[in-house]
């Protein structure tokens, strides 16, 4: 029994509304920076905020994925960790070497992703106590392979990925662009990403449609493991070193800036353009509470608050909201 | 030799069987109806034969070859391809992106071409005759009626040998209708089969070439279209003669006195300047065509929707009702039957005995806990009164038939012992002996001191029980009827608000 | 009760315990066989291992656990999540440990504000979801970091005191040959499993979890029990925070964090499904207990931690696939 009068336009609106704000709120947040620390708009403290939100920006990229098919993925942050563990273990002075340790560890996070993706796609088991479970089997492998911090990343490995291209352009930009050129856009404009879209959209749809749902899914899933391997592999290089005990903090950060940056969490809408703004407004929060002299104790309070206000955000449609109907599950 | 030929289909539901041993078929250049009451097979029937459901007994063969589809998407590559109520567009999408889902338009990169997939659609849509609709713009936000011709057009893209229409022109209006048709007829001219499931008689002596009847299950007759006389038609799907036997309504010399009262009920822009009473004992229903506002009357009331304006009187009293837990409440005491029982009426998963006790749970307890012998009472009554066949209460309400699952439905209701129930189309999809069993109940509840109030897409079902009928229009009471002004005819015309001006809406003949 | 009638709605004893799904009794039965199982390989690798003493020790832990799990299993119920244990435990026993700093003087007033801070959490969180309707993992998310940083900011990332002798009590004390957490336990589950089978507010739960819609329809008050499901899981995380409290003696950083996978993992174990509508906490109590059990067999079969936590994944997983997939999905 559906009401009969056309449904609202409201949703256009929203659709770019949340990515525009929270773009915004970056741009205040800079603004705020930089008012209180002149020395914000210089090269060595721009690339060390860029380096800062590297890690999140890329595992909130694997995170919209998932979310945008109506999923979630709890087990980000142990494939970063275990990731980071073994790139920390493996990786070896030369440059050969190294790079096949980079493939090493894509493919382990793929890996991990790839079983993700079975047990939600066919296993036909909920997401959430999926990658619950699988986030303890990740930790796990993660101190098996590397028991205490520590490990060894090669000094040319760091200093390229955290450093400036011809000491002008920070590498982290350039990644930061590949990440959105080479990779989100044409993941988004492919057929797959369609159909990632579609999935979280309507899945009965989409599988009328004839989209292979269980594909789509698994494919998702692991994308997510590739895209949180390579942010463990910037990590390495940020860190030097591996640690198995870090665990957590990307899988809930991530989540917060794909929510703060407009995905919805019922699935369907939103994208990277709007996360990206996201993760860095959440990772340079210590930076402005530092420069504010505030508590550093303050930050989770107030990525928490962010968070939460963000998403009352939304809520105000709920209050317009004519059928009350609508607004049950 | 017929393009498709389904032979003996079984198909069973838990305990339903929805195909006995069915078997249908249809050629190429040919339109075939096919009708059938609720429940009667047709929609199971299109269902099997594209691959949605796999028939637990019998052969599909087409084209002369025995096909088993496994999905929709199977079937589209066998060339079959339906178009069902169910809108299976996905919302957040636009229509070009729709329409080429399942087939995107790749450039050299192999990624999708969204401008040119825009432009072909919008070029298809013409085609077709669909303009207004705007093949960027987003599914969701746009009406029922355009979302209806978008799904024909999608099923048109992928180019079908048969087109299966099940009720695909429900929200359509006239001069829409029309496109759709001239649609089907070059199809037709084409060499297409086309098989098309409706309840609008009108429509399908207009359209249609063969006609295949369906009833409890199992194929009927064939026979081309208009070949036999209505009543004969009717005698068919029905099985039995015309005359379903309603209860008799009681004579008044007065009008008795209101329970209900509404004056000037408004919301959004769907309901306008509502004004009608119910009274003690009186059966009132709310005819017209589907989708003019009955169902959001009937929400409103209940307390579903913010946002009305107008005033209520229950018993004389204003009322100003919020929630349906307002409504429920014994000082107020309205009781709401929803169209679809699966999703509103009932939890599937739960027994049927929670299910029954779902509205009263607060009469039933003290301080919060339930009464396990005041509950049993309850449900052993509700399964008397209204013979519900299941194996026992604390079975899952799902296992039960869809006439089974509807007294269930509304025995939650008649343990609420409310003052007024508003019903949505209570015997939609119901069979015919359980339907008796209702309109019989409904009469009894009337005559027992409640006031009814119920929208009905049968007009029999209108013209047998009204004590009063009040035809909807747009969301406006357009024609009220009382005792004898009750028949068909002064319903129909009523409904299509004829000898109004600026009718270029639906002019869709009823049965 | 109506005895006339063969069709009357007579429930046996254990339907009224497990509740009428089929399917549930079926969970709680493995779930309880494989707490004999534990019990069974655990005694095989240590005979002290099912000594009375070191059950009721390890009861004591699954006390902990338990309680948390009566919150999150009602909030799960109703098809959404709590993750804000971690950091309302925490702060939770830092109230107890700063406001008796160790004396037994106004341990009364600590345990009643921990409590009642813990509901206000739970009310806060409720308040959004339901009447907001903001996606509880969200939103429990956003305030479990809040809640840390107020700890943080709270105790300048020191916590003082230690726990009163009143909270050691609740772990180390006995009434008769129980300890008190556990006696405590019991009395809570006894009344969880009465709520959810016998109340209104149970019923509701259950309907909401499956149909939403249909539950709104049938004039169940949707929003105000919601809000009371969180209250109540708030109320859970507070008293296991205290009770944790008195386990280690002191409120230390991060306590609580170990306890949020396993709070939500022990529901799942227990057969209720992740998705809501279905679920007994009979089931839950041995989803605890495997749990707890677990940790140890694999202790004292000398599995190093990280092979705990790979096991440990491996087992939620087994018993998802072994509940069937009704546990975890629902067509």
């Amino acid at each position: 029994m559906k009401p009969e009068s056309a449904p609202k336009k409201k949703l256009n609106v929203a659709r770019y509304f949340r990515p525009l704000l929270a773009y915004i709120v970056l741009i205040l947040l800079i603004l705020v920076y930089r008012a209180l620390s002149p020395v914000v708009f210089r090269l060595p403290v721009i690339t060390a905020m860029l380096n800062q939100g590297m890690a999140l920006a890329i595992t909130s990229m694997a995170q919209t994925l998932v979310i945008l098919t109506a999923g979630i993925d709890l087990s980000i942050g142990s494939i970063v960790t275990l990731s980071n563990c073994v790139a920390a273990t493996q990786m070896q002075p030369g440059i050969a070497p190294t790079l096949g340790v980079v493939l090493l560890v894509l493919l382990v996070g793929s890996a991990c992703g790839f079983l993700n993706g079975l047990l939600v796609a066919y296993g036909r088991l909920a997401p959430i106590i999926v990658t619950l479970a699988t986030s303890s089997i990740f930790n796990g492998l993660a101190l098996y392979v590397l028991p205490n911090p520590g490990g060894f990343v090669p000094e040319w490995y760091s200093e390229a990925l955290t450093g400036r291209i011809f000491d002008i352009v920070p590498t982290a930009l350039l990644i930061l662009i590949f990440l959105f050129v080479f990779i989100w856009t044409p993941l988004k404009r492919s057929p797959l990403g369609q159909s990632i879209y579609a999935v979280g959209s309507s899945e009965s749809s989409a599988r009328m449609s004839g989209l292979n749902v269980q594909r789509t899914k698994l494919l998702t899933y692991t994308i997510a493991g590739t895209l949180s391997s390579m942010a463990a592999l910037f990590l390495a290089a940020q860190t030097a070193s591996g640690d198995a005990t870090q665990g957590g903090v990307y899988t809930l950060n991530s989540i917060a800036a794909t929510v703060i940056g407009g995905t919805s969490f019922t699935g369907g809408v939103g994208g990277f353009g709007g996360t990206l703004a996201g993760a860095y407004v959440f990772a340079i929060i210590p930076n402005v509470l530092f420069a504010a002299r505030v508590s550093p104790f303050m930050k989770e309070l107030l990525q928490g608050a962010i968070l939460v206000l963000t998403i009352s955000l939304g809520a105000a449609r709920v209050f317009q909201v004519k059928n009350r109907l609508e607004i049950m599950k | 030799m017929a393009l498709l030929e389904a032979v003996n289909i079984t198909k069973r539901f838990g305990g339903v069987i929805a195909l006995d041993n069915a078997s249908f078929s249809c050629d190429a250049g040919v339109i075939t109806a096919l009708i059938g009451e609720n429940g009667a097979g047709k929609s199971t029937m299109v269902k099997v034969v594209c691959g949605v459901h796999r028939p637990d007994a019998g052969q599909i063969l087409f084209k002369g070859k025995e096909i088993r589809p496994n999905s929709p998407a199977d079937a589209v590559k066998l060339g079959i391809v339906s178009v069902f109520q169910e809108l299976s567009l996905v919302p957040h999408l636009t229509v070009s992106q729709n329409i080429w889902l399942s087939d995107p338009i790749l450039d050299s990169f192999g990624l999708i071409n969204f401008r040119e997939q825009s432009r072909r659609t919008e070029a298809l849509l013409a085609e077709l005759g669909f303009e207004g609709i705007d093949p960027d713009a987003v599914v969701l936000d746009m009406p029922l009626a355009d979302r209806q011709l978008v799904e024909i057009a999608h099923a048109v893209h992928r180019n079908p040998d048969l087109l299966i229409l099940d009720e695909g022109t429900s929200a359509l209006a006239a001069r829409e209708v029309t496109l759709v048709f001239n649609l089907i007829r070059r199809l037709r001219d084409q060499g297409k089969a086309i098989v098309f499931i409706s309840h609008r008689m009108g429509e399908i002596q207009e359209l249609c070439d063969v006609t295949t009847v369906f009833r409890n299950g199992k194929d009927v007759k064939s026979f081309p279209t208009g070949s036999l006389p209505d009543d004969e038609v009717v005698q068919l799907m029905i099985g039995h003669k015309l005359e379903k036997s309603f209860p008799p309504k009681p004579k008044r010399k007065q009008p008795p006195p209101a329970v209900l009262e509404i004056k000037d009920l408004s919301w959004e822009n769907a309901l306008h300047q509502i004004s009608l009473t119910v009274g003690r004992g009186e059966i009132v229903g709310l005819a017209g065509l589907e989708g003019q506002g009955q169902g959001d009357l009937l929400f409103a009331l209940f307390g579903v929707y913010a946002g009305v304006s107008g005033e209520v009187r229950v018993e004389g009293k204003r009322v100003n009702i919020n929630s349906p837990t307002q409504a429920v409440d014994p000082k107020i005491g309205l009781a709401m039957i929803p169209a679809d029982r699966k999703t509103e009426g009932l939890i599937l998963p739960m027994t049927v005995g929670e299910n029954m006790t779902m509205a009263i749970l607060n009469r039933l307890s003290r301080f919060s806990v339930i009464s396990r012998a005041a509950e049993n009472d309850a449900i052993a009554k509700m399964m008397r009164r209204l013979a519900v066949k299941a194996p026992s209460p604390a079975v899952p309400v799902r296992s039960l038939s869809g006439g089974n699952q509807q007294k269930v439905s509304l025995a939650k209701w008649l343990l609420t012992e409310a003052k007024i129930y508003l019903l949505y189309d209570p015997t939609r999809g119901i069979d015919v002996g359980t339907k008796q069993e209702i309109y019989h109940l409904m009469r009894q509840l009337a005559d027992d001191g409640s006031a009814i109030l119920f929208f009905s897409t049968d007009l029999d079902e209108i013209v047998g029980m009204c004590d009063r009928a009040l035809v909807m229009y747009e969301g406006r009471i357009v024609k009220e009827l009382v005792g004898s002004e009750i028949t068909e005819t002064n319903l129909v015309s009523a409904a299509l608000n004829l000898g109004e001006k600026t009718s270029n809406h639906k002019e869709a003949a009823l049965a | 009760m109506s005895q006339s009638n063969p069709t009357a709605a007579s429930q046996s004893l254990s339907e009224r315990i497990f509740g009428a799904a089929g399917s549930n009794r079926r969970s709680i039965i493995i779930a309880y066989f494989f707490v004999l199982v534990l019990i069974a390989v655990g005694g095989a690798l240590a005979p002290g291992f099912v000594a009375p003493q070191s059950l009721l020790q390890q009861l004591v832990l699954a006390s902990i656990l338990g309680v948390l799990c009566i919150g999150q299993m009602i909030v799960i119920l109703t098809g959404n999540i709590d993750l804000s244990v971690a950091w309302t435990m925490n702060l939770c026993s830092v109230i107890v440990t700063s406001v008796t700093r160790g004396e037994n003087q106004r341990v009364t007033e600590a345990i009643a504000l921990s409590l009642l801070v813990g509901a206000g959490i739970g009310l806060f969180n409720g308040l959004g979801v339901a009447y907001l309707r903001l996606p509880s993992m969200v939103m429990t998310l956003g305030v479990n970091a809040m809640l840390q940083g107020v700890t943080l900011v709270v105790t300048g990332a020191q916590p003082k005191g230690n726990a009163p002798e009143v909270v050691r009590w609740l772990i180390v004390g006995r009434i008769g040959p129980i300890p008190v957490s556990v006696f405590l336990w019991a009395i809570l589950s006894i009344i969880t499993i009465f709520i959810l089978s016998r109340t209104v507010f149970g019923r509701s739960l259950y309907a909401g979890g499956n149909n939403q819609i249909a539950a709104y329809l049938s004039g169940l008050r949707m929003q105000r029990n919601l809000v009371l499901a969180f209250v109540i899981c708030g109320l859970c995380n507070a008293l296991g925070g205290i009770l944790l409290c008195g386990y280690g003696g002191q409120s230390y950083l991060s306590m609580g964090v170990p306890y949020q996978l396993p709070a939500i993992a022990a529901v799942v174990v227990g057969g209720t499904s992740i998705l809501g509508g279905s679920g007994s906490y009979v089931g839950v109590i041995a989803g605890s207990i495997i749990l707890v059990l677990l940790q140890n067999v694999l202790s004292l079969a000398r599995v190093k931690y990280a092979g705990q936590l790979i096991i440990y994944g491996l087992a939620i997983l087994f018993m998802l696939f072994i509940y069937g997939r009704q546990a975890a999905d629902r067509d």
